[in-house]
């Protein structure tokens, strides 16, 4: 039955050219969409896996929702944590210290997050300290990192002294900071709203001497969730262990609601395709009225001859998306290389943390999901006209024309 | 804007009590110089009627205001114009400052670090140099080019200070009354000017009446004494929030 309806298709090569144009147009489309797609999701985790949050973050509980200095972890508590998170095999652990104050240039002011981390530990949980377009890391105490964008609109260089004030437990707490170096992770968050300084310094200017969070990351190819159950088993109640996707429901959001959208344009991509298949095959049919005619005479079943119209078509569909793979792979290739620069949109990104430049990927199950609508819409598209092989009359069909 | 506002008139507090009324009799270091012009206005009290010209983006506002303070921790205000802001206040008591409009019907506490956020780039940030905490945190010094009739004297702030400023240069008359505070930025640069343009003499003390605060974007305040009267005594239950309801 297969050689057959190959055998058919090659005889009238303008029109199954026209069908497999269909479905390789079709299939292209949504393959370097998902590329995208898949780059975009891709780039948003890692960015702020590897620059931000950490794979794992551990709070206190109770102090997501008052995120206070003092609702963090005593320094008993730090040490517990650090300790349990020193046993997950291949783990590195940094603890923060977090506080929302005001950065103060002799231009300007802006809110920010004053972030205490271990000049130490951070850089083996994050890739913060390669992000430096001027300066260098945390060394010294009064040692200050900003974003080059915060940087920039304050008018602040590099040398400069900038002062932090923030509540502390005595009342107003500032002090005077030398920024040693500027940071662009491509993080509007990190960019424009977060000062990095020593854990040392956080603790002495908001007079507490825990931390109030601890990040974690985790080797390549571990899987997140089940480490950060291992780790909220080990600590128990009086501890939050999330995941990044846990901790920030706003990007994992973010991520279902594209992926739904992209299901959506794709269902609606094959179902355009899916009549331009439908009404080539259902011409072939009509134009093949005689030739089923003969084929039934011969002693074909309706069925078979309908088997063979779907099965005609779904060859077609799958030699189309053989086409667009091929396409689809160097060219989602060759922008999973290059990049795609996001232009005037990367503003906007930046703020979900979407970096200027978005490198394609490929997703396993896209392709899966995409190879497995286009067959089905092929079969799909040809079950009409290959109804209307079926009721033909072998009489009637071998008298037309 | 409303946070300069509070930044300026909790500042009020601490540009009126500029006074001097000694005389050394061993030339002075310029640390003593500083130290004699700030401690002057401790725990002095007053009540005084100020108008506040404030201009900012080309946009000018006067604000008429009634104040009373007790020294540099204890200040009451009430706006009386213009009207849209009228009856409303601020209480400061130490580091709680307090904010109450008729429209709000209740006052709502603000946290102290408005009293800081407000004196950013502008507005009467005095106390960087005259409260107690900011001026050890400067080396201080005299200029090379001293004027005959006063003191100029350069603050340095030390690498930790919390000051955004690289210098401050502060020009005293003789009798240690403020003329001017030139704000160097840390490239050099003037970013803002506190200008004393009138003063007011009573007996032992000089008092600034109009303070003009220059800044670099071309932003301006003006600051006058309308009226004042100084060492009145105040009823303590005036610092209070019932007062700032009810007055």
């Amino acid at each position: 039955m297969v050689r057959m309806a190959w055998r058919n298709l090659w005889r009238h090569k303008a029109r199954t050219g026209l069908m497999m144009g269909i479905v390789f147009f079709g299939s292209l489309i949504v393959l370097l969409m998902w590329g995208f797609t898949a780059g975009v999701f891709d780039s948003l985790i890692r960015t702020h896996v590897e620059l931000d949050y950490g794979a794992v973050k551990i709070y206190r509980a109770g102090y997501r929702l008052d995120p206070v200095p003092t609702g963090g972890f005593t320094a008993q508590q730090l040490e517990r944590v650090l300790a349990a998170a020193g046993g997950v095999p291949g783990a590195t652990s940094a603890p923060r210290l977090v506080a929302y104050g005001l950065l103060r240039s002799a231009y300007g002011a802006t809110g920010v997050e004053i972030r205490g981390v271990d000049p130490q530990r951070e850089p083996a949980v994050t890739r913060v300290a390669e992000v430096l377009v001027e300066g260098r890391f945390l060394q010294e105490p009064a040692e200050a990192l900003l974003g080059a964008r915060a940087a920039r609109a304050l008018d602040v260089r590099v040398g400069e002294r900038i002062v932090l004030l923030s509540q502390g437990p005595a009342g107003t707490a500032s002090r005077g900071f030398r920024v040693v170096g500027l940071l662009a992770t491509g993080l509007a968050s990190l960019d424009e709203r977060t000062v990095l300084v020593s854990l040392s310094d956080a603790q002495a200017m908001l007079g507490v001497d825990g931390a109030t969070e601890v990040a974690l990351a985790l080797p390549r190819g571990v899987r997140h969730d089940p480490a950060a159950a291992t780790l909220g088993a080990e600590l128990g109640p009086g501890y939050e262990v999330l995941t990044f996707a846990r901790g920030n429901p706003l990007v994992t959001g973010f991520i279902q609601g594209n992926t739904g959208e992209m299901v959506l344009t794709m269902l609606l991509l094959a179902f355009l395709a899916g009549f331009g298949v439908a009404n080539t095959v259902l011409f072939s049919v009509i134009e093949r009225t005689r030739e089923f005619g003969v084929m039934a005479s011969l002693g074909m079943g309706a069925r078979r001859l309908a088997v063979l119209v779907i099965t005609e078509s779904v060859i077609v569909s799958a030699l189309g998306f053989a086409a667009a793979a091929l396409g689809g792979y160097f060219l989602v290739g060759y922008f999973a290389h290059a990049g795609i620069p996001l232009g005037p949109l990367a503003t906007m990104m930046a703020e979900v943390g979407i970096p200027a430049r978005i490198y394609a990927a490929v997703e396993g199950w896209h392709w899966g999901a995409s190879l497995v609508v286009v067959l089905a819409t092929g079969a799909v598209a040809a079950w009409y006209p290959a109804r209307r092989a079926t009721k033909l009359d072998p009489v009637e069909a071998i008298r037309e024309i | 804007m409303r946070s300069n506002r509070i930044a300026m008139i909790c500042g009020l507090a601490l540009a009126v009590g500029l006074v001097w009324a000694g005389a050394w009799t061993v030339p002075p270091s310029a640390r003593e110089v500083l130290e004699a012009a700030r401690v002057m206005w401790r725990g002095a009290t007053f009540q005084a009627s100020v108008a506040l010209e404030v201009t900012r983006g080309g946009e000018t506002t006067v604000y008429h205001l009634e104040l009373w303070a007790e020294g540099e921790a204890r200040a009451l205000v009430r706006v009386l114009a213009p009207e849209d802001d009228a009856g409303s206040g601020y209480l400061l008591v130490g580091d709680e400052l307090w904010y109450y409009a008729p429209a709000l019907g209740r006052p709502i506490p603000l946290p102290a670090i408005a009293l800081q956020e407000g004196l950013f780039g502008s507005g009467l940030d005095l106390d960087d140099v005259l409260r107690g905490t900011g001026a050890e945190d400067y080396d201080v010094t005299f200029s090379p080019d001293q004027p005959e009739d006063g003191y100029r004297l350069v603050l340095v702030p030390h690498p930790g200070a919390a000051t955004v400023y690289g210098r401050l240069e502060l020009s005293l008359r003789s009798d240690l009354a403020l003329r001017e505070v030139l704000y160097f930025d840390q490239r050099g640069r003037v970013v803002k000017t506190t200008r004393v343009s009138d003063f007011l003499e009573f007996p032992g003390r000089v008092l600034p009446q109009t303070i003009t605060i220059e800044e670099a974007s071309g932003d301006r305040t003006v600051v006058t004494y309308e009226r004042l009267m100084v060492d009145v005594p105040l009823d303590p239950a005036l610092f209070t929030v019932e007062t700032l309801v009810e007055r």
